[in-house]
């Protein structure tokens, strides 16, 4: 079945458009606006409307080929290690980025079987826009 | 803080009215300059990803530590006009810097401004002369609206009157 998503945000010219999962809505939006988060995604917003290329901030998440479209937003002002999961896809000269998942507090540099799985999940993910 | 919607509708007033209003926060300029660093160092990670040069190298040939270099990136450390100068040293590249008003960043962002090839055609025919055409830099939006209206006429009654420094012919 798939999923729904919302528009929350675009770039200028539209291309780049920021997505949120109907879903998951309510968990990575009140994150989002936690006060020691909300001035870091901020930046992330900019960076992904000005495509920057940051990769400390937003990159490739580059688990397994069945998650290839999954990128990450890594959270680490807070002192803590929190990601959340999009799905990236480009049609039409635009680029959607789907904030899929949130995930609090990852703890090494390693990717536990799963995180892997959850993040192939994610890759499988089909939206609605 | 509960937001407690499952609508879209509801999801987008939320984050239009928590995210995207225009009140200036007390971290407005801290914000800018954080997005102003980033732009320098997205075109670094950019030439460095083309030519394969991991981080760590780059750190040793401008004499700071990896560690540092991903404290920048990850917005801990603030970006200093030095360290700049040092990276475009042995990377052999400058940084074209241009200032461009804010109004003009929004003008293709009007349907006004979208234009179709005939339209660019339009506009470029009636501005034309022998050796190019003439365009304008540093005007606002509500000029470009202007030159839209204009015939060939007006157009040459407004370069007449405009400042000459905002002409720029394009040959």
């Amino acid at each position: 079945m798939k999923r729904k998503g919302v528009i929350i945000d675009k770039s200028l010219h539209e291309t780049t458009i920021i997505v949120v999962d109907l879903l998951n809505a309510e968990e990575i939006l009140t994150y989002l606006f936690r006060e020691n988060v909300e001035g870091e995604f901020r930046e992330f917003r900019d960076i992904l409307k000005q495509n920057l290329r940051i990769k400390d901030k937003y990159c490739k998440a580059d688990v397994s080929n069945k998650a290839k479209n999954v990128y990450e937003m890594r959270f680490t002002k807070s002192g803590k290690n929190d990601r959340i999961y999009c799905q990236e896809l480009h049609t039409n000269k635009k680029r959607f980025i789907i904030m899929s998942e949130l995930f609090e507090g990852k703890k090494s540099q390693d990717i536990p079987k799963k995180i892997k799985s959850r993040l192939e999940t994610i890759g499988s993910y089909e939206y609605e826009l | 803080m509960n937001t407690n919607y499952n609508k879209p509708d509801e999801i987008k007033s939320f984050y239009t009215s928590n995210f995207l209003s225009n009140k200036k926060t007390p971290n407005e300029v801290k914000h800018l300059a954080q997005m102003l660093m980033y732009r320098f160092l997205s075109e670094i990670e950019k030439i460095t990803d083309e030519r394969k040069i991991v981080r760590k190298d780059l750190a040793k040939q401008i004499g700071v530590s990896a560690s540092y270099l991903t404290q920048l990136y990850r917005g801990v450390k603030p970006l200093n006009i030095e360290t700049l100068a040092k990276i475009e040293l042995v990377l052999d590249f400058r940084f074209d810097i241009k200032a461009i008003e804010k109004s003009l960043l929004e003008v293709t962002d009007t349907t006004e401004f979208n234009w179709n090839e005939e339209q660019i055609n339009n506009f470029i025919q009636k501005f034309s002369c022998k050796d190019g055409f003439w365009i304008y830099k540093n005007h606002s939006k509500s000029n470009l609206v202007e030159f839209n209206k204009m015939k060939e006429v007006d157009y040459l009654t407004f370069i007449k009157t405009s400042n000459p420094q905002n002409k720029l012919r394009i040959a």
